[in-house]
């Protein structure tokens, strides 16, 4: 069975845009609705560091992956 | 923002107790730890293979990373439940924010006066020790009762607001002294 490329970079496309779209209403929410201004954007900080660095490190992995 | 009055202020901030958010997102630690352990058992083995133009450990290790991106949505998601279900009270109000998911809330406030009844409940060995409990509270308005369910100390709470309707209590004028007709 082969796997074509475009397939995993499918993946990785839908994975992308979910974490994208949930990062930015959780991020709305937050400051729309939180009361502690200091520990939403501490959170905001974490929270959008290290989907972004998994997000980076999952299309190095792909890159490797189809090298 | 929760919008209050400009003579309005917030004293005391509710919460359920962090070991009700730490036993939420227990399930999230072993399912992004279940797979880690299989893929280090079998990266000694399969380093070097490559199946139909795909090297095997990189491309297990890329689907991992997005596993581990999904869980922290998830984990985010349950931060976003935990942090925004909250009581606020203020030196006039008791403000009920129940966060039901990401784009359900319900907000539900009563004057302090109107609060006629609190009650605090500590159930068992492990909330004793870990100071948290349930608080209902009866009001006079429409919403009649208001609950929090495994609420980080819960007598503060109770305190601050029975403490904060007395002071409401004592800046109100008092009310004219009137003898019934006879």
């Amino acid at each position: 069975m082969t796997i074509p490329p475009s397939i995993l970079i499918v993946i990785y496309g839908i994975v992308f845009i979910v974490v994208c779209a949930a990062s930015i209403a959780f991020i709305y929410h937050w400051y729309a609705y939180g009361t502690d201004a200091k520990a939403i954007r501490k959170m905001s900080i974490a929270y959008s560091a290290i989907a972004a660095g998994l997000l980076l490190i999952a299309w190095m992995l792909l890159q490797t992956s189809l090298s | 923002m929760i919008s209050l009055a400009p003579d309005e202020h917030i004293v005391y901030t509710a919460r359920k107790h962090p070991f009700v958010f730490f036993t939420e997102t227990t399930f999230i630690f072993i399912f992004a730890l279940a797979p880690l352990i299989f893929l280090l058992g079998i990266e000694g083995y399969a380093n070097s293979q490559v199946f139909s133009g795909i090297h095997f450990i990189p491309f297990m290790w890329f689907l991992y990373t997005l596993w581990v991106s999904i869980l922290w949505l998830i984990f985010a998601y349950i931060w976003t439940d935990y942090y925004l279900d909250v009581w606020i009270v203020t030196n006039k109000h008791l403000i009920d924010v129940n966060q039901q998911g990401l784009f359900n809330r319900k907000i539900s406030t009563s004057r302090l006066d109107l609060i006629q009844d609190v009650t605090v409940e500590v159930p068992g060995i492990l909330a004793t020790m870990l100071k948290y409990g349930n608080i209902r509270m009866q009001t006079a308005g429409k919403e009649r009762e208001f609950v929090l369910n495994s609420v980080a100390k819960p007598y503060v709470l109770k305190d601050t607001i029975l403490k904060e309707q007395d002071s409401l209590a004592e800046k109100r004028p008092p009310f004219a002294e009137s003898s019934p007709s006879e």
